[in-house]
């Protein structure tokens, strides 16, 4: 085996104490060392600095830098979690904003003409029920039918001397649930054809949104004649 | 018979442990714990070698905070080709000597004494685990100033691979994958990283150690 000289032993000194080396470099320094005082000294202080430096103290950690950096770093990570949320919805709603609003556009325009159909031929009117509370909608009111009417007035054998004026509570589904006498003739007979009358009328009932409901209708009768 | 000897001649980066990429799946998944967990493993660690290089507890602790941002900011790009301390370490290093890049230009005339440690401010020791005499303190705080000013003498490549290897303790493949060379070029600037510290030691490693 070859013996190294000072200059190559000395290069090879570094991965040396680093076990760097291969067995045959490591065994020639190894013989080398043994007879070189001055490259023993040498490979001595390579060990000796290495030593020292893997001594060194290490620097105290500053109390606050552990904080800082968690609260530095739970800040850029909430800011990022929001901008990438921002980003994401952005991207999964732009493609809806079209669509979208073609489909507000088109449920406006057909509630639009669904409402002007259902508007039409009523009449609006603030109270669907006279006396009681106030409700808005479309409004359609009683009114009597030509059947009943005439079955109404066949009826009649009674001379009126001068109008007779009954405002009457029609029901939802058309009869007479209640009527009072505004004016004209008063006596039992009137009266008990009157109670009759009312009692076999039949009225269409007033509507709202489609719906019967009650509501009232004046009557007036000028003269009834068989 | 020859003596038996170790060598690391097989010495590659260490690899991506299994328990490692559940850690940086959970880094990836940005969970509260793991990042509190990576906080607590690597802050000191990654402060000593920035101090080292830097030679200032401020300065040292702004670079810990914004290489820690850096992490969370590229953790999404890591692959797993490297062990996490790696790859933190590269981060790390690379943040440490782009400050030192700006700290040369803004402090091209600005001369170090030798005097003192580079911070102005005597570094501080941890002393309670030994009980040592007040000459025991002088005499390490004496040994640390040597080293500091060897080391701060030294080029700033050098320096980095004296902390990384005989401060950090890192193997030559993990340096290699650190500072981006390869393992010869690790031998070779070791090498000559450590001739120069010795020459500037010497005189303190022969009185003291020979």
């Amino acid at each position: 085996m070859h013996s190294l000289d000072c200059c190559s032993a000395q290069k090879l000194m570094s991965a040396f104490i680093d076990s760097m080396v291969t067995a045959v470099e490591a065994e020639r320094l190894e013989v080398h060392v043994t007879l070189c005082q001055a490259c023993r000294r040498q490979l001595q202080s390579y060990k000796s600095m290495r030593s020292l430096l893997s001594s060194m103290e290490r620097p105290a950690v500053p109390d606050d830098m552990v904080l800082e950096t968690r609260v530095r770093l739970s800040q850029e990570r909430n800011k990022n979690f929001l901008a990438r949320f921002e980003n994401r919805l952005s991207c999964v709603l732009k493609p809806l904003v079209i669509p979208a609003l073609f489909g507000v556009s088109l449920t406006t325009l057909f509630f639009g003409i669904l409402l002007g159909y259902l508007a039409s031929d009523a009449t609006v009117l603030a109270q669907d029920r006279l006396t009681e509370e106030p409700v808005f909608g479309l409004y359609k009111p009683v009114h009597t039918t030509d059947p009943t009417m005439l079955r109404f007035v066949s009826s009649d054998e009674q001379d009126l001397d001068e109008p007779l004026t009954i405002e009457t509570h029609v029901g939802d589904e058309g009869r007479v649930i209640d009527y009072e006498i505004l004016s004209g003739p008063q006596s039992p007979e009137v009266n008990g054809w009157i109670r009759e009358m009312m009692s076999l009328a039949q009225f269409t009932p007033a509507t709202a949104f489609g719906r019967p409901v009650e509501s009232k209708i004046i009557l007036s009768f000028v003269a009834v004649r068989n | 018979m020859p003596r038996e000897i170790t060598y690391n001649w097989l010495d590659r980066p260490a690899e991506l442990t299994a328990q490692e990429a559940l850690f940086v799946s959970r880094l990836k998944a940005n969970e509260d714990a793991a990042y509190d967990e990576l906080v607590r493993t690597y802050s000191a660690s990654i402060y000593h070698v920035a101090y080292r290089m830097t030679g200032d507890a401020a300065e040292a602790s702004d670079a810990v905070q914004d290489i820690f941002l850096k992490i969370f900011r590229h953790i999404g790009g890591f692959k797993g080709e490297a062990a996490l301390k790696t790859w933190i370490f590269k981060i790390a290093f690379s943040e440490i000597l782009n400050r030192l890049r700006w700290w040369k230009r803004r402090h091209r005339f600005t001369t170090l004494s030798l005097d003192e440690s580079p911070n102005g401010n005597a570094p501080s020791y941890n002393v309670a685990h030994a009980s040592p005499t007040p000459e025991e303190i002088l005499q390490a705080k004496e040994r640390e100033d040597a080293i500091e000013q060897a080391m701060w003498k030294l080029s700033r490549e050098h320096r980095s691979i004296i902390v990384l290897r005989d401060v950090e303790g890192f193997s030559y493949a993990e340096i290699a994958e650190v500072l981006g060379i390869s393992i010869g070029t690790v031998k070779s600037r070791l090498a000559r990283a450590r001739a120069d510290l010795k020459k500037s030691l010497m005189c303190y490693l022969s009185v003291r150690h020979l």
